[in-house]
């Protein structure tokens, strides 16, 4: 049975906010075309994936007008981006400064968590349960609020970078706890609440893991990374479900359909080498690539599209245990 | 000195001489008085106006049913947290008024509490309440010679239930009652009972949303205060500091405002004179300066000097210095942000309310405007609502009509909080940890509120709005709705709806299920 095409994250929640539909938005979203490609831009986890966001589509015409979500993963850092159609003024900076949010999801479970900022604030509905969120108008010494949505209280200050019409937000992985992370945005000025990204539903991306981009295994040696392909040609980079210290689960593009497990065990006390053992259910595509930190050395596995996933049980993985 | 000493002796001895004023008096909370007294007091009669306004404004919130909710999108949302940390309580008919205007102008509306029409409710409540408008004069010959304490007692608590419950002007009696803690006076106290109306009126009520340095001067002058905090004995020569510590440590800088004991001490003796009348004339009970008894030397205050001679303008220019410092900004910008925002707001919040304090020279409604901000409020953190606040919004959710306020009144006294009864001078807490310990109080009041029917029922609901014959699961949406705004938990929705299946549909059962609405885990906080 072929799997679904991975627009389930965009689908949830994407009837626009009676806000949003008011005004320049209305006549963009009349070009359904803009639409489908607003909704597809929201990528699936990815070191790095974006969500665009029409110009113009801000309520009662206000400023700050967002253009687009980004999100990269590098370095052990999440960095998110939001880019706004105009230079913006600097948070508490007098009338027109910038306020806003920065909703994650970092367990990715809406039922964790609280009311993310976007649905807090506006009528657009992200899918997402706030773990925390970044509050951009306590930006203060290149710096802002990294709070837990818990009880309020600040987890961290996290750098915080004014770029003319960008500002860019730093987020150590070791604060997210590592793996996908699920986001949203909402704006406005010192008045009002001014416009989201996206206009519906969440941006994924790979918050990074402690040692970079994939996910480490067996004492963080192993870096094991899997991207994969549909049947419509939908690719993406997997994104971890849950780990323990030597084993991951993956899903591809819905969270509530884990498609690969992987472990990678130290077995250099039997036949000395690592082993990796893993087990898919899925007929898609992917590639699992494995790169042993410590040498270089990288080993991959791979599913063609329509084949049924057949276990790896490969007990001479790594003969690096020296 | 040795004259100021003397003279200040005669006078201090000739005040006491002529009144009864400053012994120790017998309390005004007598039970027994009060009881008597909950028999004779008339009840106001909520104006029809506002009655039609608020059930029709029911009617409609619970015509879309369970999909009300939806309709405008999520069920917490900024507009149900702004109405309900600006209000006693979230209604429909606030939320038809937040709709029409949307945040900025609700808030908006709420700060010019004046243009709120309230229906004739204050004219209602001071016609059926007569002692609220008497001067300490008229009340110590109509009540404290008729050795009846217990009336102007039960009136004020009466009002300040009523007005909480029933006045449009929310956000002002919100603020009400928050200075009231700030210049907290307990009712018991000495005489409080024949002077907190004049103070009540006076202080918190006329500057709610008005001034802080005016509200401090009208408080400095108060006769209550200056009783309760003991400055109307304060005297060249027989100095007492207690008004001047807790204006500072109380009312203004706070008590990490950075004054000392010498401070407390000039403070004190700015303040001497300013004392009340005890002639038994109309002027009984009245601010008065008296000149012979206030300390004429030079003093220095917080570093600043004041100059021998001035008088009572020595208690003015301390006032002054007290009004425009920045540690009394960040104090009340703090408390502030406790009572709107939440329990611990950050010092960033403060400096910025603090900020906006000195820069209107202390205006409430520009304070309150930044504490609303879209942008604090999305991060405010949830309060418990404290007892007062508990009762007047379950009256507030079904539009209860209050018939007995002798009840809600003792379920008050079984919480800790009725109002203007905190015996020290710091008000009542504003923190969860003071209050969250009383549950059974809490839930004994939640379980009585609405039961019985006719003359015996302490409030009165329109039941036949709430359609009793529906189905549990229906009901358990209506209670939802108006309680929550559709925001109970499945938990407390089990119980209700489990509640409601397990008995004969019909008012009876109807009343009861409000009484586990509103002693929901949900509807605890705010």
């Amino acid at each position: 049975m072929n799997e679904a095409s991975p627009t389930a994250e965009s689908q949830r929640g994407s009837v626009p906010s009676p806000w949003l539909l008011a005004g320049p938005w209305l006549l963009a979203c009349t070009v359904l075309l803009t639409c489908v490609l607003l909704l597809a831009s929201v990528a699936h986890a990815a070191p790095r994936a974006s969500a665009e966001d029409p110009v113009g589509d801000t309520l009662n015409d206000g400023r700050p007008d967002l253009v687009r979500l980004l999100a990269e993963s590098s370095g052990g850092v999440l960095q998110v981006e939001l880019t706004f159609d105009a230079p913006v003024q600097a948070p508490g900076s007098g009338d027109g400064a910038l306020f806003g949010f920065l909703d994650l999801d970092t367990d990715r479970n809406p039922a964790t968590g609280g009311t993310p900022m976007v649905d807090f604030l506006t009528d657009v509905e992200t899918g997402m349960g706030q773990d925390m969120y970044v509050d951009l108008g306590t930006y203060a010494d290149g710096a802002a609020d990294l709070v837990r949505a818990s009880d309020g209280s600040t987890a961290a200050r996290v750098a915080m970078t004014l770029l003319g019409d960008r500002v860019r937000v730093s987020l150590p992985a070791s604060v997210l706890g590592g793996g996908t992370v699920h986001t949203a945005a909402v704006v406005g000025n010192d008045t009002a609440v001014t416009d989201v990204v996206p206009n519906g539903g969440f941006l994924a991306s790979t918050g990074g893991d402690s040692g970079g981009d994939g996910v480490l295994l067996t004492g963080d040696r192993f870096r094991v990374e899997v991207d994969w392909r549909d049947f419509d040609g939908g690719r993406g980079a997997a994104t971890l479900a849950v780990r323990s210290p030597d084993s991951a689960v993956f899903y591809f593009f819905d969270e509530n359909n884990w498609e690969l497990m992987v472990k990678v065990l130290d077995a250099c006390g039997v036949n000395g080498h690592f082993w990796v053992f893993a087990a898919a259910t899925t007929n898609l595509e992917y590639t699992l690539r494995i790169t042993d930190t410590a040498n270089g050395t990288v080993k991959t596995y791979s599913n063609p599209l329509g084949t049924a996933a057949a276990a790896v049980t490969d007990t001479g993985a790594f003969a690096t245990c020296g | 000195m040795q004259t100021l000493k003397r003279r200040s002796q005669v006078g201090h001895d000739a005040v006491v001489a002529r009144s009864s004023f400053f012994g120790p008096r017998r309390s005004g909370l007598d039970p027994a008085g009060l009881e008597r007294a909950s028999r004779k007091v008339r009840l106001p009669q909520i104006p029809a106006s506002l009655k039609g306004a608020q059930r029709r404004a029911v009617a409609a919130g619970l015509e879309g049913g369970p999909q009300a909710r939806n309709a405008r999108g999520n069920a917490a949302n900024l507009e149900h947290r702004l109405i309900e940390r600006a209000t006693f309580g979230w209604t429909f008919a606030e939320q038809q008024t937040m709709d029409a205007l949307g945040p900025e102008g609700y808030l908006e509306r709420q700060l010019d509490a004046d243009s709120i029409d309230d229906g004739g409710l204050e004219q209602v409540i001071l016609d059926a309440l007569p002692t609220l408008s008497m001067s300490p004069y008229e009340l110590y010959l109509n009540y404290e010679l008729t050795d009846d304490q217990a009336t102007p007692i039960y009136e004020l608590w009466t009002a300040t239930l009523f007005r909480a419950v029933y006045n449009p002007r929310q956000l002002y009696e919100r603020m009400a009652h928050f200075w009231s803690d700030h210049f907290s006076i307990d009712i018991a106290s000495d005489l409080a009972y024949l002077l907190k109306q004049a103070d009540d009126r006076d202080v918190a009520r006329r500057h709610a949303l008005g001034s802080f340095p005016e509200m401090l001067r009208a408080s400095a002058r108060s006769p209550a205060m200056l009783l309760y905090l003991s400055n109307a004995s304060n005297f060249v020569g027989h100095p007492n500091e207690n008004y001047a510590r807790e204006l500072m440590e109380l009312h203004t800088l706070g008590v990490d405002g950075g004054y000392t004991q010498e401070d407390v001490r000039e403070v004190a003796r700015c303040f001497t004179g300013w004392s009340i009348s005890a002639e038994a004339d109309p002027t009984l009970g009245t601010f008065v300066f008296y000149p012979t008894l206030h300390d004429d030397g030079p003093k220095t205050v917080l570093g600043q000097r004041i100059p021998a001679g001035g008088g009572m303008e020595d208690g003015e220019r301390v006032l002054d210095i007290l009004a425009s410092h920045p540690a009394t900004a960040r104090f009340l910008g703090r408390k502030l942000l406790r009572w709107i925002w939440g329990y611990e707001p950050t010092d960033r919040m403060v400096e910025d309310i603090a900020a906006v304090y000195l820069a209107t020279n202390g205006d409430i409604k520009s304070m309150l405007r930044s504490a609303f901000k879209w942008w604090r409020m999305a991060r405010s953190t949830e309060k418990l609502k404290r007892p007062f606040h508990l009762v007047t919004s379950a009256l507030r959710a079904p539009f209860a009509g209050i018939q007995n306020p002798f009840f809600f009144l003792s379920s008050l006294f079984a919480c800790g909080h009725l109002p203007f009864n905190w015996a020290p001078p710091n008000g009542y807490p504003d923190s969860e940890g003071y209050w969250s310990g009383l549950v059974m109080p809490r839930w004994n009041f939640a379980g009585l509120y609405t039961l019985g029917d006719g003359e015996n029922a302490a409030a009165v609901v329109d039941l036949e709005a709430l359609d009793p014959q529906q189905s549990p699961d229906a009901l358990t949406d209506v209670l939802d709705l108006l309680f929550t705004r559709g925001t109970l938990g499945d938990s407390s929705r089990s119980a209700i709806r489990d509640f409601l299946a397990s008995r004969p549909a019909g008012a009876a059962t109807v009343r009861d299920a409000l009484g586990l609405a509103a002693a929901s885990p949900e509807f605890q906080n705010y």
